[in-house]
């Protein structure tokens, strides 16, 4: 019995023995179950330039570089901090760059043809790996130089975030200007989602308001009281061609785009009271959807075309509803506070943007359609009229101070706030446009 | 018959022997006269001897004779008695010094015995007490050698304990080397895993060379979590932890710790 034992022991200890070094050899595994959640450290070195003896256009890598930081989802590096400026592959010193805690890294080149036209070259590189994760050589023109870094900030942007950049994209936004006379001049433009190449769509001395982009960015739509009564008009972006779409009697106001781009939902009273209608725009025909004494206005459409979410004071106060778009009975979303209102869809639909308002303050507040979660994202007081960028990382609004009201941007998170200084006195309103290649 | 003459002769002998010295005794008496005490009766038998008839004086002479005999015989006696006495006495005295002596004698025999044997007594007791002194520093030595063996066992079972725990504290030692490796690779990768902005629900796993010193030296996707980003971030977050500072630089030490290829696996907690 002993002996078995003993024999048996002396297998396993054979076997322990032959196993030991496999066993041993078994990797240490390491779970790593946290992280942390900071912008991404990059640097975007100033591209070099073709023409010596002139001075670039513009500076690509600064509107890069500014983009990137706007989105709060990167930190790229001041210039005086790095620690060389290759615009050259073979240039770069990645160990420098590595002590330096810098993962990317991205360099390139601004080449005018003999043509007068441009060539922006680009590499964006893993500077712990040594290698190009991606590069282009962009074709440009002078006009469209600062177009070409956006959309070079956009390729960044989505390889190392993974979504869409949406720097290459416009806002439309109504400006106030107050004359010596009195009298205001209001002004409908579109800019460069970082505020630059504004551009005049329209001018009026009779309020202008709620802009809306079509889904294609080819159009906005927006309502104008150049005829004493508010009217919608839907005006063509490149010609300025304009066509009044909605001018019954009462209200005509908040045009929004259906997402394939054929209808145009909006607020109407012709039939009494503001309610929400939805317009084919080819026939013009009219559908009711809403049926109440109370306001129903300020509609939004989903991405995904289905819902229309508005603001009504059916319950006491202003709240946000939701109606399928084909018509039903609409259903109340928010329960946080006596005044919500202007709704907008998240692009993936899953949020709802509104502003938030209780005591004299207002503020942007972001509704989760599926647990009902409700958070407020601005501290400020008068926060009005948010709107996401196309990828839903971003919501542009306003903010009423003691400089008056300007444009600011908050990340969908809360996190981050700036506010994008722009000519022309208080801005209304603002779009964010849809992206321009889709 | 042969002997009868020999008996014969014999008698004849001691006839004319016994003559010789009578006549002898006479000659003697007479030259011993003057100086005996019985001087005056010699004197007078002298006289009464001329008389005398041949046959008297021999008679007389016998009887004178007999008389002087016996009183010699007689003094013979006393004198051999007093010199017997005195011989006893001598005798007596000599035994008595011989015995003095003897005893004496036996004595100085005792007490030399005595000494003899106090001698071997000590000499035994030396002997013992040298055979104690032998037995006593054997028992030392023994003892000696049995405490320097105990001292040298416990030394060993001390030695042997100590390694034993020094193994099983190596063990220990390395297991804790091991526990706070670990933990600072953790810690290390952790604050440069940067999951802003990635969806959530997502996990991949890594397959990542060290070398001795901690520097990483290749870094392979194992298991991808679907989303390039997401990957690409663990990467980094390891590339960008390297090189690991707690990781030995002694090759011994980390290939006994098996740090020459670890397993990440990145899930984060939602």
């Amino acid at each position: 019995m002993n002996s078995i034992i003993k024999f048996i022991n002396q297998r396993i200890l054979f076997i322990l023995l032959f196993l030991a070094p496999i066993a041993h050899s078994a990797d240490l595994e390491i779970i790593i179950d946290k992280g942390i959640e900071n912008a991404l450290p990059i640097a975007i070195v100033p591209f070099g330039w073709s023409q010596a003896s002139a001075l670039p256009p513009i500076d690509v890598s600064a509107i890069i570089s500014d983009d990137l930081a706007r989105s709060a989802r990167f930190a790229p590096m001041e210039e005086q901090d790095m620690p060389q400026r290759p615009d050259d592959f073979a240039q770069i010193n990645f160990k420098d760059w590595q002590k330096l805690g810098m993962e990317n890294l991205v360099i390139g080149q601004l080449n005018q043809t003999e043509t007068g036209e441009y060539i922006v070259d680009f590499r964006l590189l893993d500077v712990y790996k040594g290698k190009q994760i991606v590069g282009f050589s962009i074709p440009s023109g002078k006009d469209r130089l600062r177009h070409t870094a956006h959309e070079i900030a956009d390729i960044i942007y989505e390889k190392l975030i993974g979504v869409r950049g949406a720097f290459a994209t416009r806002i439309a936004y109504i400006t106030v200007i107050k004359n010596r006379d009195g009298t205001k001049k209001y002004t409908l433009q579109i800019a460069d989602a970082d505020g630059f190449n504004p551009q005049v769509l329209l001018q009026s001395s009779e309020p202008l308001l709620s802009p809306s982009w079509s889904p294609d960015g080819k159009k906005i739509a927006y309502v104008s009281f150049e005829s004493k009564n508010s009217m919608v008009y839907v005006q063509d972006i490149l010609t300025g061609k304009r066509e009044r779409i909605a001018s019954n009697p009462g209200i005509n106001s908040a045009p929004a785009w259906s997402p394939d781009g054929s209808r145009l939902a909006m607020t109407l009273s012709k039939d009494g009271n503001p309610e929400i209608y939805v317009m084919n725009l080819s026939s013009k025909s009219l559908q009711r959807i809403t049926t109440n004494s109370a306001i129903d206005t300020e509609p939004a459409w989903s991405h995904n075309g289905s819902m229309l979410a508005f603001t009504s004071d059916r319950g006491g106060g202003p709240q946000i509803y939701e109606v399928p778009a084909s018509g039903g009975e609409p259903k109340r979303l928010t329960f946080v506070g006596p005044y919500n209102a202007r709704p907008r869809y998240s692009p993936d639909d899953k949020y709802i943007a509104v502003v938030n308002g209780e005591s004299n303050t207002y503020r942007i507040g972001v509704l989760d359609r599926k647990s009902g979660q409700f958070d407020i994202l601005t501290e400020t007081r008068l926060d009005e009229s948010p709107s996401f960028s196309p990828n839903g990382h971003m919501i542009i609004y306003t903010t009423t101070g003691f400089r008056g009201t300007e444009l600011a941007a908050t990340s969908t998170d809360g996190t981050v706030h700036q506010r994008l200084a722009l000519e022309g006195g208080e801005v209304r309103e603002p779009a964010w446009g849809p992206f321009m290649n889709q | 018959m042969e002997l009868g003459w020999f008996v014969k002769l014999r008698s004849s002998f001691y006839a004319l022997l016994l003559h010789v010295i009578a006549a002898a005794m006479l000659i003697i008496s007479l030259d011993l006269s003057p100086k005996s005490i019985l001087q005056p009766k010699q004197n007078i038998n002298i006289v009464n001897a001329v008389a005398i008839d041949k046959k008297q004086v021999e008679k007389e002479l016998q009887r004178l004779k007999q008389a002087e005999q016996k009183k010699q015989e007689t003094e013979k006696k006393r004198l051999e008695e007093l010199e017997k006495k005195a011989k006893d006495a001598e005798k007596k005295l000599a035994d008595a010094e011989k015995k003095r002596v003897e005893e004496e004698q036996k004595l100085a025999d005792t007490k030399k015995k005595k000494e003899q044997e106090q001698q071997k007594r000590e000499l035994e007791e030396q002997k013992l007490a040298k055979l104690e002194k032998e037995k006593e520093e054997l028992e030392k030595k023994r003892k000696l050698e049995e405490e320097h063996k105990r001292q040298e066992a416990a030394d060993k079972a001390l030695k042997e304990a100590l390694a034993a725990e020094e193994a099983e504290v190596q063990s220990e030692q390395a297991q804790e080397l091991i526990d706070k490796i670990t933990a600072d690779i953790y810690r290390s990768v952790v604050n440069n895993f940067n999951k802003s902005g990635l969806p959530q629900g997502l996990s991949c796993v890594l397959r990542v060379q060290l070398i001795p010193g901690g520097e990483v030296t290749n870094v392979t996707l194992v298991e991808s979590s679907g989303n390039s980003i997401f990957d690409q971030r663990s990467v980094t977050a390891v590339e960008k932890a390297s090189p690991f500072q707690t990781v030995p630089d002694d090759v011994e030490s980390f290939e006994r710790l098996g740090l020459r290829q670890i397993t990440f696996r990145f899930i984060p907690e939602e």
